[in-house]
């Protein structure tokens, strides 16, 4: 088996920072991503000089990509792995054991390393509502996923919803691809802002940021409503239009005040959950993150995991954006690389003082955008909660009031929910709120879906293949 | 909305028989969506489905490509490529 000095499992703004850190003083670091270039889905381009490029682009990220990978490709010490995924990981004494597979099918193989630094991101927090199912419906990541990397628009006549600054950049590049963007409902209200004032103040690029997209979205003439919810998406086999409520300070919507709006596509965007199941396989501890919302791998000030050589940067120990990715990453590949001689990294003060100013601004962005209160009386009884497995609402409340379930577990036991293709991925947010609302206990992270063996799915066939002979 | 080879690399593959261009680096679903095809698949519940995560973690999109399924939002399309429709029923085997 190959082994490696350090490997980081992901290529966003966490980890490509992780592996220039380490490889400071690492000889022998790997940087793996399912993508078939490294900058995840934060640096989501085309190839250079590929004709997928449309709209004007809408901020300078792109130059630090172009530095980064410069960068890495420039380092001796770093071995970039694209379109490879981490299927399962296994702990070690020290470190880890990472099973890779070619994303598209092919050879499996194992990679020994000696230290790991996990840095897979987030994906979309997806709320169930009646309708969402119809093609033309997107997550805001996915959207934006389609139109930076593959050149696609997911409708010409588009409403994007849901909460949070991530809205307005969806919104923002969609105009500038030419789709007419209905509107952004967006369901708080930018007063909440009021009690975070500090934060913002020592995060004034973000001030900027935020006022460069207004600025956008008023000359594409895309009105913004504070205050909104779409609660139901209309169409027969495909989106046809959307229903809008108002929601009142507390997050409750007033169904009088619903209309309805033509729209031939939906953004939704609720935040992002991180992909915690490497972290979970190698039994690093987790818990909820401030919100409540999302499972996160607990880390110490050197970004280390509870497990030893096992390292976590970006999304994954909780959500708060590329800037703190960046950051905690740094640390993260400086200490992975320090903990080979058994030593402790060596950080500059700046870089913990920068750290702890985007934890602040990133809890203020949690507290300022809390997901509406009341989402699941949205929710009818034939709304499909578990997109896969296609169970309605009305299943989920069988188990729970007549089958006498009182968790997640028994409920995807009785009524399928997470056990299809995406494991839960999309449903399990929805489902624990389901549970939790009738059952009264709190919510846990041990009641998440998240402790999955395999952490991507994988062909029985690339299983039954086994890996690679050794070279 | 078909056209024969062109100075961007564009080529053709099909999806049901019916031609739509592609190019070098788009995902198969991504194509589609240029082409006005949203949805890609049919449920065993009988659901028309299209992409909903675009990053390959809903398998909301999965389509089949040389009997296997795959995820249209993160498998490239490729020239001449064979694309089909899932419709209902049980799903091919991966």
């Amino acid at each position: 088996m190959r082994t490696a000095d350090v490997v980081v499992v992901g290529a966003g703004p966490a980890g490509m920072h992780s592996a220039l850190a380490a490889a400071r003083t690492a000889r022998d670091v790997v940087l793996i991503d399912s993508g078939p270039a490294v900058g995840g889905q934060y640096y989501r381009h085309p190839a250079d000089g590929s004709s997928l490029h449309i709209g004007a682009p809408i901020d300078r990220r792109h130059d630090t990509l172009v530095r980064l990978r410069a960068e890495l490709e420039a380092s001796t010490a770093v071995t970039v792995l694209p379109s490879t995924t981490v299927w399962h990981a296994a702990a070690a004494d020290v470190g880890a054991v990472l099973h890779l597979a070619p994303v598209g099918g092919g050879q499996t193989s194992s990679l020994q390393a000696r230290a790991v630094v996990l840095a897979p991101g987030a994906y979309d927090l997806a709320l169930p509502i009646p309708g969402w199912t119809l093609p033309g419906v997107m997550t805001a990541g996915g959207a934006q996923a389609m139109l930076k990397g593959h050149g696609a628009l997911l409708g010409r006549n588009v409403v994007v919803a849901g909460t949070g600054p991530f809205l307005v950049s969806v919104a923002a590049a969609l105009a500038g691809a030419g789709a007419t963007v209905a509107g952004v409902f967006e369901a708080n209200r930018p007063t909440r802002w009021a009690r975070h004032l500090p934060a913002v103040a020592v995060s004034p690029d973000k001030l900027l940021e935020g006022a460069r997209l207004a600025r956008l979205l008023r000359r594409h003439r895309v009105p913004v409503h504070f205050g909104h919810v779409v609660t139901q998406v209309l169409g027969t086999d495909a989106v046809e239009a959307v229903v809008v409520e108002r929601s009142d300070h507390r997050g409750s919507n007033r169904s009088s005040s619903a209309r309805e709006i033509a729209v031939d596509a939906v953004c939704l965007g609720w935040g992002f959950l991180p992909q915690v199941e490497l972290a979970v396989a190698l039994g690093c501890d987790t818990h909820l993150d401030r919100s409540g919302l999302a499972v996160v791998v607990r880390v110490d000030g050197d970004q280390r995991t509870s497990r030893p050589g096992v390292f976590a940067a970006g999304e994954i120990t909780g959500i708060g954006g590329a800037d703190l990715s960046a950051v905690e990453g740094r640390i993260a590949g400086l200490a992975a690389a320090a903990s080979l001689q058994g030593t402790p990294p060596v950080v500059r003060r700046v870089t913990r003082a920068e750290r702890a100013r985007r934890r602040h601004f990133a809890a203020a962005l949690s507290d300022a955008y809390p997901l509406p209160r009341d989402w699941t009386s949205w929710l009818h009884s034939d709304t499909v909660v578990c997109r896969c497995e296609e169970v309605p609402r009305a299943s989920i409340d069988e188990s729970i009031h007549r089958l006498g379930a009182s968790d997640v577990a028994s409920v995807k036991s009785l009524c399928r929910t997470g056990m299809g293709y995406c494991q839960g991925r999309m449903c399990d947010f929805a489902v624990r709120t389901i549970v939790t609302a009738a059952t009264g206990r709190p919510a846990s992270h041990r009641d998440a879906l998240v402790y999955r063996p395999i952490a991507v799915p994988i062909s029985i066939a690339a299983l039954a293949a086994g890996d690679a002979e050794e070279t | 909305m078909t056209e024969p080879s062109g100075a961007d690399g564009s080529f053709t593959f099909t999806f049901d028989g019916v031609p739509v261009r592609g190019v070098p680096g788009q995902a198969i679903g991504a194509a589609l969506l240029v082409a006005g095809i949203r949805s890609v698949r049919r449920t065993p519940g009988g659901s028309e489905r299209g992409m909903f995560c675009g990053m390959g973690v809903c398998f909301d999109c999965i389509v089949l490509v040389d009997r296997s399924t795959v995820r249209s939002c993160v498998t490239s399309a490729s020239p001449g490529l064979v694309v089909s429709r899932l419709d209902g029923g049980a799903h091919a085997d991966r």
